[in-house]
């Protein structure tokens, strides 16, 4: 029976029921959709790497021996390694792409993943290439491909295409922001295609250690043992590929896992809220169950179950729908970066617990309104709660007060009487205040990188990059020919009060390419002595103006201290920055890597030693592809807040009207035209939401600051919102708000004046 | 130039559902100026309904209500409203007084829509209230909120008073206190009240007895000597 009970109030207070059950699914689905990107990303590039036994340590030299590789297995903690040549060829196909290719001794660490053709065997002659860079340059399985290796040109079959741990993220060094599969790709080579003659000089031990976090360990045992006989000891965390899928997870994970935690509690407190009200409206029932004698724990169960259902149905159906609907949206851009077998939603107990949150934060609601009803004896409980009294406020005494007029007075009373309504009003839009700034805010601030860096501070027009062995005439032909700045750019370690990052090195010639600003946006010089740090490197390591540091060149072993005389903030490429001066006065040349042109630069005859050559107009759309995903995530946001805003004010906006018909009633019965019932709405409306607004403003700016300091360590991102923007987001809270108040007053004229004065509730 | 309140064969039906329900049938009478009126009759009579549309809350279905020589029934909302604001003045059972608001400003809120008011205080002070003025209607007691309701209803200086069961929700001390006050308003300042009841007990000292039964007026009572409603035998 009372079960029944149950699905005719539902249906009477549909609304209320309908906007609870929207709030329920809407938090649980942008949480968990969000979530189930981020983390299923995780969870297979974990899977991923576990089951191609992707290494934990790449130790990269010249020519190992079996030797080698016994000393390295004798170490604690290494459960496998294996020896690998990594060369970088050229083919005869056309714009002469570089191609990676590796020859390993057995395949057991580090395996391809066989998307097309044979599987990859060390004993069978043929080639298997990138399917990336095949799709690329026209390649299929069965066709021939011309190499030139180790100074003989060989003509191998592409016996299968393939995926590969180490190229999730398929870039040929840091310098490349975006993978350029027809330019770079990566290929393995079965040791039988080669002469048996031909000695093999593997480069590269790779390692597998206990687990991952054994790496450091490991890594200064070698840097030990091998002393002199290393170029470079990679861990997961230095490895470009790794590294950049770990920094987009982070990133996705910074910005989903912060925003729909606030989403979440925002629909939590208006469902806290409506549910409260809901019981509080049956108190005369909840009067006559009382007096029909049940139990009060039947009468509590009953009204929880209220909650409860509503709260798992809308709870359930967001953690089904959310990884359905939101994992693929941003999987599209993802899958356009980064190469996984697999890409699928996970789900973590996280969710779980959001489905729990939200049934609790219904039934709490419940229980707690239904005990305080059931406290009074039947005979209390069937007569309507008294109104709470209205108390003189410190303002009447003011002179003041008299002068101004019944609306004010009416409406300040109103507020401060019911100071949980006019709470809850605020905070809803100071909530979805906060969602919107904070989501448009992201978007200004995301687009605003590269603004900034590709705008204010790099100010060159195009980047050419250099050979590693360029002659030194080609280099003075290009100084003669190009106008522009040297630049070396080199990763370095960086160790300080206990901690090492990787990080780069940038050692500038004379010139004007790049612009360095402070914090505070002004333009700083770079000393002629010391360094200059990063701003976001120097919080990582907790370092100040003047502090001292150490580093060094990645394969080199030779520590540098050196003290910190400027810092500037850039928001991509963390690490230290010096001119050529003070490298110089370290004992060491500039070595560029690349010249920075003023002017946009065209391939000219004549000039060798050039790699490649970027326009700042590629470099800007590489960096916007990259922060597409998080666009993209920030467009579903700024869509949901809008959902939740209207819904939430909505809801509230009903609740307080109907709290409220019987004062309105009886000011229709004395004469008040439906206007002025309206004006009288209306200005409490635009009073509580501008308190709202101007709450959010703050709390929207907090917590894009807090979403950014999460971020990864290598971006760094300024807090930006443009005025256009705040008063955008201004006008729309204002308009939901103010909507959301018009479909409400309208009800006003249909209000039964006879019936709501008479019903003695 | 007729009576005040002029009722012709006023039908008011209502639908519930698919049944109409007649509330009132062909019911007709008269009220002249500054009358002290009783409606008198069971719950279900139809006597609230009568009150309802002689107070412009609700439209007839059939027939006309002339006030004051203007034929309200076919009054659009604004004007409807236009006529509640000016002309009549309302007492509920249950006061529904503003809770924000203190018994003064409940008062003083009159002077937010009527041109012509009278004084706030000396109409509070009539009620007996001047001490009270300032207490918001939880700080009152019934009677005293009742009284702050005849004030409020007063203030406007109507050409009708209308109470629905004004004393409905009070003990019968208090009752006739209030209801000694409505008589006073009448014979003193000349307003022309009326009020519903189903309690017989009042029909001695009212002016004018209407008594109805199932929808209609089944009898009409001139009283020309009615006793002072503290003489009222409870």
């Amino acid at each position: 029976m009372l079960f029944k009970k149950m699905l005719r109030d539902m249906k009477i207070n549909r609304t209320q029921f309908i906007s609870i059950f929207i709030m329920a699914i809407l938090g649980v689905l942008v949480l968990t959709g969000l979530h189930a990107e981020w983390y299923g990303m995780k969870v297979e590039s974990d899977r991923y790497y576990a089951e191609n036994r992707l290494p934990t340590l790449w130790m990269m030299g010249r020519n190992y021996s079996p030797e080698d590789v016994k000393r390295v297995e004798g170490l604690d903690k290494v459960q496998a390694t294996s020896r690998r040549l990594t060369v970088d060829v050229e083919t005869t196909l056309p714009n002469q792409p570089v191609l990676r290719l590796n020859v390993v001794e057995e395949n057991t660490l580090s395996k391809p993943h066989v998307v097309d053709g044979d599987a990859f065997d060390i004993h069978q002659q043929g080639i298997w290439l990138d399917h990336t860079f095949a799709d690329a340059q026209g390649l299929k399985v069965g066709d021939v491909l011309t190499i030139k290796a180790m100074g003989l040109e060989s003509q191998q079959t592409i016996r299968g295409l393939i995926m590969h741990p180490e190229y999730v993220y398929n870039v040929k060094d840091e310098s490349e922001l975006l993978p350029h599969p027809e330019s770079f790709g990566f290929a393995y080579l079965s040791r039988e295609s080669l002469p048996q003659s031909l000695p093999l000089p593997f480069n590269q031990i790779l390692i597998l250690t206990e687990s991952e976090k054994d790496s450091e360990a490991v890594k200064s045992e070698l840097e030990r043992l091998f002393t002199g006989n290393y170029t470079a000891i990679l861990s997961r965390e230095d490895h470009v590929s790794v590294a950049m899928m770990d920094n987009e997870i982070e990133q996705n994970k910074a910005v989903g896992e912060v925003f729909p935690v606030i989403f979440f509690l925002i629909a939590a407190l208006a469902m806290l809220t409506t549910m409260t009200r809901m019981i509080a409206s049956q108190r005369t029932q909840i009067g006559v169950l009382k007096a029909l004698g049940y139990s009060k724990r039947k009468i509590l169960f009953h009204y929880v179950s209220y909650g409860l259902w509503i709260g798992l149905a809308g709870g359930l159906i967001g953690l089904v729908a959310g990884p359905l609907i939101i994992p693929p949206i941003l999987f599209t851009m993802q899958k356009s970066l980064y190469i996984l077998p697999n890409w699928y939603a996970a789900l973590s107990p996280v969710d779980g617990i959001s489905v729990v949150l939200a049934v609790l934060c219904c039934g709490a609601s419940c229980y707690f309104a239904c005990r305080r009803e059931l406290t009074e004896v039947p005979a209390a409980a069937l007569r309507p709660r008294p109104p709470r009294a209205g108390r003189h406020t410190w303002l009447e005494k003011s002179a003041f007060w008299q002068r101004m007029g019944f609306n004010r007075q009416w409406n300040i009373r109103d507020i401060l009487r019911s100071k949980l309504r006019s709470i809850m009003a605020a905070v809803g839009v100071t909530g979805s205040m906060t969602l919107l700034l904070c989501a448009f805010g992201l978007r200004d601030t995301v687009s605003g990188v590269s603004s900034r860096m590709y705008g204010e501070l790099h100010t060159y027009e195009s980047r050419i990059h250099l050979q590693e062995d360029i002659s030194q005439d080609a280099l003075k032909a290009i100084e003669e020919r190009v106008e522009g700045q040297w630049i070396q750019e080199s990763a370095i370690e960086i160790a300080a009060n206990g901690k090492e990052k990787t990080a780069t090195l940038t050692v500038l010639g004379e010139g004007t390419g790049i612009v360095y600003k402070d914090e505070k946006n002004r333009v700083v010089e770079l000393p002629p002595k010391g360094i200059g740090l990063s701003y976001k490197m120097a919080q990582v390591l907790g370092i100040k103006m003047g502090d001292t540091l150490k580093w060094r060149i990645i394969g080199q072993e030779e520590w540098i201290t050196s003290e910190v005389h400027t810092l500037y903030r850039t928001p991509m490429g963390q690490g230290i920055t010096m001119t050529e001066e003070a490298y110089k006065d370290l004992g060491k040349t500039l070595v560029p890597t690349a010249r920075l042109a003023y002017k946009a630069f065209d391939q000219e005859d004549g000039l060798t030693g050039i790699k490649n050559v970027r326009a700042k107009d590629d470099l800007i759309r590489s960096f916007n592809t990259m922060l597409e995903s998080i666009q993209m995530m920030i467009f579903i946001l700024i869509l949901a807040a809008v959902i939740l805003g209207v819904v939430v004010l909505y809801n509230l906006g009903v609740l307080s009207f109907t709290e409220r018909v019987r004062e309105l009633a009886t000011l229709k019965v004395l004469g008040f035209f439906s206007r002025e019932i309206r004006s009288l709405l209306r200005k409490q409306n635009i009073w509580l939401t501008c308190l709202g607004i101007l709450l959010g403003i703050p709390g929207g700016y907090g917590i894009i600051d807090f979403i950014l300091s999460t971020m990864s360590e290598s971006i760094d991102m300024q807090t930006k919102v443009t005025w256009l923007t705040l008063v955008l987001c201004i006008i729309i809270t204002f308009v939901l708000s103010a909507g959301v108040n018009f479909m409400l007053s309208r009800r006003i004229k249909t209000i039964d004046m006879v019936s709501s004065l008479k019903a003695v509730e | 130039m007729g009576a005040l309140i002029q009722f012709k064969n006023v039908t008011k039906e209502y639908a519930a559902g698919e049944v109409k329900i007649r509330a009132l049938d062909e019911v007709s009478f008269e009220i002249e100026k500054g009358e002290f009126v009783v409606i008198l009759g069971p719950s279900g009579a139809g006597k609230s309904t009568v009150l309802n549309l002689l107070g412009g809350m609700d439209t007839v279905t059939k027939g006309s209500i002339i006030i004051d020589d203007v034929d309200i029934t076919g009054f659009n909302d604004d004007k409807l409203t236009a006529y509640r604001r000016n002309d009549v003045g309302f007492v509920f059972q249950f006061y529904n007084l503003i809770p924000t608001l203190t018994a003064y400003e409940n008062v003083a809120l009159i002077q937010e829509v009527v041109k012509n008011p009278l004084d706030v205080r000396s109409t509070l002070a009539s009620v007996g209230l001047e001490n009270r003025m300032h207490q918001f209607p939880t700080q009152l007691s019934g009677g005293e909120q009742q009284r702050v309701s005849i004030a409020r209803a007063v203030c406007k200086n109507p050409k009708l008073l209308l109470c629905d069961e004004p004393t409905g929700a009070l003990d019968s001390e208090t009752g006739i206190l209030i209801l000694s006050l409505l008589q006073k308003m009448s014979r003193e300042h000349g307003h022309t009240v009326v009020i519903v009841t189903h309690n017989a007990a009042l029909a001695p000292a009212a002016d004018r007895v209407i008594k109805m039964r199932s929808g209609k007026v089944s009898e009409q009572v001139r009283n020309p000597a009615p006793v002072r409603m503290e003489e009222v035998n409870w």
